[in-house]
């Protein structure tokens, strides 16, 4: 599972950032919800139990730090393009997706 | 796809500050049923971000003013302290007081003694680590406020519901509200709407429509919410809504913070920098303009839109040494700008993306970090050094006082680029002095409003900072909008009972250039005296783009809460 999730990096999610954001009503096109089911995702979180939440924040990150302050699990920091979540040391526990103001939090469970 | 029918007297499309204001008015005043609507996972828009309208701009004559005897205003027609007694009530005293005082002499509070202020951040949010960001200020405070009044009185607010579409019977009255859920679609007919969906600072398209320069193709950090895409906007214009095309005011926000992201924890204190005392080159080595008056907009003209400005050792030690920082979002970042700058040039030497501070010992070093031609850099800033012994800048007739030479390493060069926020009413719906939707004959769209970010009110209003600050505006700026705010209050103030939105032969009507109130009365000169109640222009001055606003979140409010009234006293009298 460990050498699973390191490869579980934001800037590969970035490619189905579209599908990771938070609410699909954010989108406005149908196409990238497509993306979101797509192989590569799937393959890419392989090793996480089923069922389990995971979390990225998406493209619109304006780095206002809630989501960094309220993780109990210190997994979220800054990065260079908005905070960035460390699968490493997320617990899944979803404080991120509840947190954030704007809804760029995606929340997706593993099928 | 299901499609789910609801009934109401009013929908609000939005539940962020004009949102929430107008739906909970608008229940406050008559009672009614209120349905608000927002697309994102919860309500919050660009005011939860926003910091202080009791401290950017003042309210005036509210009740805890004259209880501590402070006399802020004398004109009677201002609304600002109405609207703020009312906030009051709709939440709680107690809470209230938590979180507002009146600012005594000795407080830091910008709009100085006897404004409202609200410095501190809210328990909940007082542990965030930036200063310059983030919400727990009055804006969030408001929206998490009323949020809860929603819940308790039955306002039913509606969560990642996006609407999209209006729906009007033969004569262009809208009937029902058409929106996206993320199971289906929900239909909502209503007697009168508020459009208080926002701008369209996360819509790229829009924005490359209306600022083809400024959003040329270049990635920019947009400081608005993903959320607001013009939705709002689109809708109304779909049916005839008026959206006025001309880009009012003169520059889009930008600054150096960086090309790429900008990266937060950011020192607000590198503002200083800007001020002038450093050399402002474009990508082709040159200065264009005397640093001292540059605006964002400058930095959008210049190639690919982006800029450097580069200072000292001198320089970034000086500033250092001032006292007394900007209270900025009301807090002040321990690091000094030299902490700053070192962290960011670490950062973009340890291959971050983007450009943001390059730091180098020699000026060649620099121009190769930044790659900028060496050659070009070096002539530049010999040039401006020598400027600087004379005391005369004959390029750009830069003031002696700001001249100061680039000579004592380590030299930095911080970038600049334009970001996009919240689009603050610029192409937005057209409305007159009762918040009613125009069409493009400029005649009033019956039952629909609209207030906030996504219509007219701040009409050419231009914010200089990403949470709120404003640039100085022209007397006759001035003088229309102190024009405007009476013809607004005066048309507020028999109300809120008397049916005031009653469409009296359609504002838009007017005489082109009759402007109701009186033009040049009272200016009340500079950003300090102006009156609360911004734009809600007569049609004439939106269609010229003399609409004038006013800063902070304050129009947000005010718009929703007058837009809230209107409404609902138009519903009451149908």
């Amino acid at each position: 599972m460990d050498s699973q999730c390191q490869n579980l990096t934001r800037r590969k999610f970035m490619m189905v950032s579209s599908a990771a954001i938070a609410s699909p009503l954010l989108l406005d096109a149908a196409g990238s919800m497509a993306a979101a089911k797509s192989a590569e995702t799937r393959t890419t979180v392989t090793g996480i139990a089923k069922g389990t939440k995971i979390y990225f924040i998406a493209h619109g990150c304006v780095g206002c730090h809630v989501c960094l302050t309220f993780c109990p699990a210190k997994a979220i920091h800054f990065g260079d393009t908005g905070n960035e979540i460390d699968q490493k040391k997320c617990i899944h526990c979803g404080t991120c997706y509840r947190e954030c103001p704007i809804s760029v939090v995606s929340e997706t469970e593993i099928s | 796809m299901t499609t789910k029918v609801m009934e109401c007297d009013l929908v609000v499309l939005g539940a962020g500050g004009s949102g929430l204001v107008a739906g909970t008015r608008a229940f406050d005043l008559t009672g009614m049923k209120v349905i608000i609507l927002e697309k994102s996972r919860k309500p919050a828009g660009c005011t939860y971000f926003a910091s202080g309208m009791g401290e950017s701009g003042p309210i005036r004559d509210s009740k805890w003013q004259k209880a501590a005897g402070v006399k802020v205003n004398a004109d009677p027609q201002d609304l600002s302290g109405q609207f703020f007694d009312w906030l009051v009530t709709a939440t709680t005293q107690a809470e209230a007081e938590k979180f507002f005082s009146v600012a005594k002499a000795g407080d830091n509070a910008r709009g100085g003694v006897g404004s409202i202020r609200n410095l501190e951040r809210t328990e909940k949010y007082k542990n965030l680590p930036d200063h310059s960001i983030g919400p727990g200020r009055m804006g969030s405070w408001v929206v998490d406020h009323l949020t809860d009044y929603c819940k308790k009185k039955g306002i039913t607010l509606l969560t990642e519901t996006r609407a999209r579409k209006f729906l009007t019977d033969d004569k262009g009255k809208v009937t029902a509200v058409l929106a996206d859920t993320s199971d289906g679609q929900l239909l909502v007919n209503c007697k009168a709407c508020v459009i208080a969906a926002g701008g369209y600072g996360a819509n790229m398209d829009l924005l490359k429509k209306y600022y083809p320069k400024h959003f040329n193709g270049k990635k920019i950090h947009s400081l608005c919410p993903p959320a607001m895409t013009g939705d709002g906007i689109l809708a109304a214009q779909e049916i005839g809504a008026y959206i006025d095309p001309t880009i009012r005011g003169l520059s889009f926000p930008g600054g150096f913070f960086g090309d790429g992201m900008m990266r937060h924890p950011w020192n607000t204190n590198l503002q200083k920098l800007q001020s002038g005392k450093c050399v402002i080159i474009n990508m082709n080595g040159k200065r264009w303009k005397n640093e001292a008056g540059m605006g964002g907009g400058d930095i959008a003209e210049q190639p690919d839109g982006v800029a450097c400005a580069i200072v000292d050792s001198d320089i970034v030690e000086a500033a250092d040494s001032q006292q007394g920082s900007t209270p900025m979002m009301g807090g002040s970042d321990p690091r000094t700008i030299k902490e700053d700058l070192e962290s960011e040039a670490a950062m973009d030497d340890a291959g971050a993306s983007g450009n943001h501070t390059k730091k180098a010992d020699s000026l060649i070093e620099l121009a190769l970090k930044m790659k900028v031609d060496p050659r070009a850099l070096v002539d530049t800033i010999e040039r401006y050094n020598k400027f600087c012994e004379t005391g005369k800048d004959p390029d750009f007739g830069k003031s002696a006082q700001m001249l100061q030479p680039i000579k004592k390493p380590p030299f930095y060069a911080i970038f600049g680029n334009r970001w996009s926020q919240s689009t603050k009413g610029r192409n937005g719906i057209a409305v007159n002095s009762r918040f009613q939707v125009l069409n493009a004959q400029g005649e009033v769209m019956p039952g629909l409003y609209a207030a906030g970010d996504g219509c007219t009110i701040f009409g050419g209003f231009v914010i200089g900072t990403p949470n709120g600050g404003s640039d100085p505006l022209t007397e006759e700026e001035t003088a229309a909008r102190s024009a405007l705010s009476r013809a607004l209050a005066q048309a507020f103030a028999p109300a809120p009972s008397a049916g005031a939105s009653a469409a009296p032969g359609g504002p838009g009507a007017g005489a082109p250039g009759g402007q109701g109130g009186a033009p040049g009365a009272a200016p009340s000169g500079g950003q300090g005296g102006m009156p609360m109640m911004g734009g809600g222009a007569q049609n004439t001055d939106i269609l010229k783009g003399k609409s004038s606003p006013c800063g902070g979140l304050g129009p947000a409010f005010l718009s929703g809460y007058c837009a809230g009234t209107f409404a609902a006293n138009y519903i009451k009298n149908l």
